[in-house]
């Protein structure tokens, strides 16, 4: 019956286009085109749309047919939160999102809880022209509270204060070659090992680049870019962290060059040379240097990312090393994580060493909330420190 | 105080205009660069494009495909212009896929009338996926549009000729393939406009040739007895700068023909060319208008058939002031 339908329609539309509109002309009678059009069997209100008829034969299904859950697409991770079009000119190619998270953590040797709360925004804009995109405007800024936090960033005052952080905040100029050279300047993430790979800000995983260098992004400058086969990112900055800060003549010099993400196969190598900022240390600044190689698979719904890097934090030598194991069991919007790291340091006058395991998940809900939880154990802990135990949790919502 | 109750008031604000937000911060926001240039080996650069995807583009594919969005896939996305000194030369966009491995993202590369020139795997975690990007499947894909691909997803048996193996993602890369078109065409019209309108003017009056929009006198046709819809007009310019003719895009709706149709009009107000988007759905549709190039039509009762009734109706619109 919808063949006999499908290709009755098909006719008489096709008769349509080819055949007069109006067969018969009246003496003095002008025949009005839209009467005549209403007048062919072709043109009148059909029972059922022919596009539909058309459909379900082709495809067995009405259109618009909900599909059951397991069908569905995966949600694009990247809309944006607030409408923007009211803008007009403004909203060219810029998403912005309210970004609100509470983290709670517990540890076994405090048996106190630290909380922290983040109150920022997320903004991304693309500078377009008519020989093409020219910038990538990022800034990530929070306004963070922490209470009872300990140990805390060096930034914040004490263990219950406010800081306003800027997690990334830079302006990367992309219209020297295409997006395969491009200098960034600003608030930069450093360029270092598997954090490259995963952007951790904002979440309780993290792959240590904060406690490995001493500083997790930097107010300075870039070179980044994609090239056929390899990608790259190399910085020189201010060595002071969330804050510019000049005393000491703190700096850093940073980078890291790896191959195509998108292989299943990803091989990076990264360096750190620098003297940080620290308020508290004689000469107000610290040494770091490090060399680091990462190797990561991607494969199936399970990834194994590893990094190890080695160097000094001023006199000790320093090897630490860090395995991931990651699985996603339903989809990519909940994510479990296994972390085994190992810090060893050359303290005077023997090696000490941490082991530590981290188990944790990130689930995301839906576009708004993500909830995740860590579990953080101290196998091994440096000298006569104890092998302690933290829990940490983490709600974070996006608008 | 008072600043508390001002950010609180703006924060309440905020969430009650949320439409779509994001798990995931923007800084893992990355381009597909790589595959920009793989795909158009040629390319020199590309342009962003965002736009924002809503209900009414889900409504729409859901008229059009017997699958559409998520709710969830709603929000700000972004389509790349590619550009060889300047100049267009494809598009490329990067849709999310549910795989049997986790996340799949498949970087389409498609013409302006958006026929597939090539596609890969921005990110694809099934074992099957290099042999399908070598197969006989994805060399077939190269020049499919739209209704190619709908006649494939819908054919079993062409189907289970694959290897197992590359079935189900194949089903999936035809999905997405799908959605994406739909989508550039819905959600982007406006730049395709754009795009378009200058290829076929400058394929028309040559290269130096140069637009100038204008709007449209009357949305909607009348007593056509059909829906004809003008979406956009342009006036062609060569190179001193004197009208050489015009370009008008327009929208019609008939029993098995859906499409939208781009009118060249020569200065003189012959009609040069007739170009759908898309293609004919057929022969007698193609047959249909090709004959009405090179004519002029300005009284509705020399009209016989529905397409000249549109080629009189949008000469009509052209000359008026």
């Amino acid at each position: 019956m919808v063949w006999v339908a499908m290709i009755a329609n098909s006719f008489l539309a096709s008769m349509l286009l080819v055949l007069p509109v109006s067969t018969v002309q009246a003496d003095g009678l002008r025949l009005e085109p839209a009467l005549a059009v209403n007048l062919l069997p072709g043109m009148q209100a059909q029972d059922q749309d022919p596009e539909a008829v058309m459909q379900e034969v082709l495809t067995g299904g009405p259109p618009g047919a909900e599909l059951p859950p397991e069908e569905w697409t995966v949600y694009d991770p990247f809309p944006s939160g607030i409408p923007l079009d009211w803008l007009g000119p403004v909203a060219d190619n810029l998403r912005f999102t309210i970004d609100l998270s509470g983290r709670f953590e517990w540890n076994s040797q405090r048996r106190e809880w630290g909380i922290t709360q983040f109150y920022g925004f997320d903004l991304y804009k693309v500078f377009s022209g008519k020989e093409g995109d020219w910038g990538i405007l990022l800034l990530q800024g929070f306004a963070t509270r922490i209470n009872n936090v300990q140990p805390h960033p060096w930034f914040f005052d004490g263990p219950t204060d406010w800081e306003f952080v800027y997690r990334i905040f830079n302006f990367n100029y992309t219209g020297l070659a295409g997006g395969r050279l491009n200098v960034k300047v600003g608030h930069f993430e450093m360029p270092f090992g598997l954090e490259m790979l995963v952007d951790t800000n904002g979440t309780l995983r993290n792959m240590d680049t904060a406690r490995n260098l001493g500083v997790m992004a930097d107010w300075g400058v870039t070179l980044n870019g994609v090239l056929d086969h390899i990608e790259y990112e190399v910085g020189l900055g201010r060595g002071s962290g969330n804050e510019w800060h000049a005393s000491g003549s703190p700096y850093e010099f940073v980078g890291r060059i790896g191959t195509a993400r998108e292989e299943p196969w990803v091989f990076g190598i990264s360096g750190f040379y620098g003297d940080l900022y620290r308020p508290e240390v004689p000469g107000n600044t610290i040494h770091r240097r490090r060399l680091g190689f990462d190797a990561s698979w991607f494969g199936g719904p399970v990834d194994v990312m590893s990094q190890v890097s080695f160097g000094l934090d001023g006199d000790d030598t320093v090897v630490n090393s860090l395995v991931e194991l990651d699985w996603r069991p339903v989809s990519d919007g909940l994510l479990l994580y296994l972390q085994l790291r190992q810090d060893s340091r050359e303290f005077d006058p023997g090696w000490s060493t941490q082991f530590q395991t981290r188990l944790g998940f990130q689930w995301a809900l839906d576009n708004h909330w993500v909830l995740s939880a860590e579990w953080v154990q101290n196998l091994t802990n440096y000298g006569d420190r104890p092998a302690d135990t933290t829990f940490r949790l983490q709600t974070r919502y996006r608008f | 105080m008072s600043r508390l109750w001002i950010g609180l008031a703006m924060l309440v604000l905020g969430a009650t205009l949320a439409e779509t937000a994001s798990a995931q911060a923007y800084c893992a926001l990355r381009d597909p660069v790589r595959r920009v240039y793989e795909l158009y080996p040629e390319a020199t650069a590309y342009r962003t494009r965002t736009a924002t995807v809503g209900r009414e583009h889900r409504q729409a594919m859901a008229r059009d495909l017997p699958f559409t969005l998520h709710f969830n896939e709603l929000g700000r996305h972004s389509l790349y212009v590619v550009l060889q000194e300047g100049e267009p030369i494809g598009l490329i966009h990067v849709r999310s896929e549910r795989g049997r491995w986790g996340l799949v993202e498949v970087c389409w590369a498609l013409d302006f009338d958006l026929n597939v020139i090539g596609f890969e795997f921005q990110r694809c975690r099934d074992p099957g996926a290099k042999a399908l990007l070598k197969s006989e499947f994805a060399q077939q894909l190269t020049g499919a549009n739209f209704e190619n691909l709908k006649a494939w997803l819908a054919d079993e048996e062409r189907l289970a000729e694959m290897p197992a193996d590359q079935r189900i993602l194949a089903e999936m890369v035809l999905k997405s393939g799908l959605k994406t078109m739909a989508l550039t065409e819905d959600v982007w019209h406006q730049d395709l406009a754009e795009i378009r309108a200058l290829r076929h003017a400058r394929q028309a009056f040559g290269a130096n040739a140069t637009l100038e929009s204008r709007s449209p006198t009357t949305p909607v046709a009348p007593d056509v007895g059909f829906e004809l819809v003008f979406k956009g007009e342009w006036t062609i310019r060569g190179t001193d700068d004197t009208p050489q003719g015009s370009l008008i895009l327009t929208g019609i709706e008939l029993p098995g023909l859906h499409r939208d149709i781009w009118w060249i009009i020569e200065a003189d107000g012959r009609l040069r060319q007739v170009i759908p988007v898309g293609g004919w759905p057929d022969e007698r549709a193609a047959t249909a208008f090709q004959q009405l190039e090179n004519r002029t039509i300005n009284d509705f009762s020399d009209c016989a058939t529905a397409a000249e009734l549109a080629a009189e109706a949008v000469l009509g619109e052209q000359e008026s002031p």
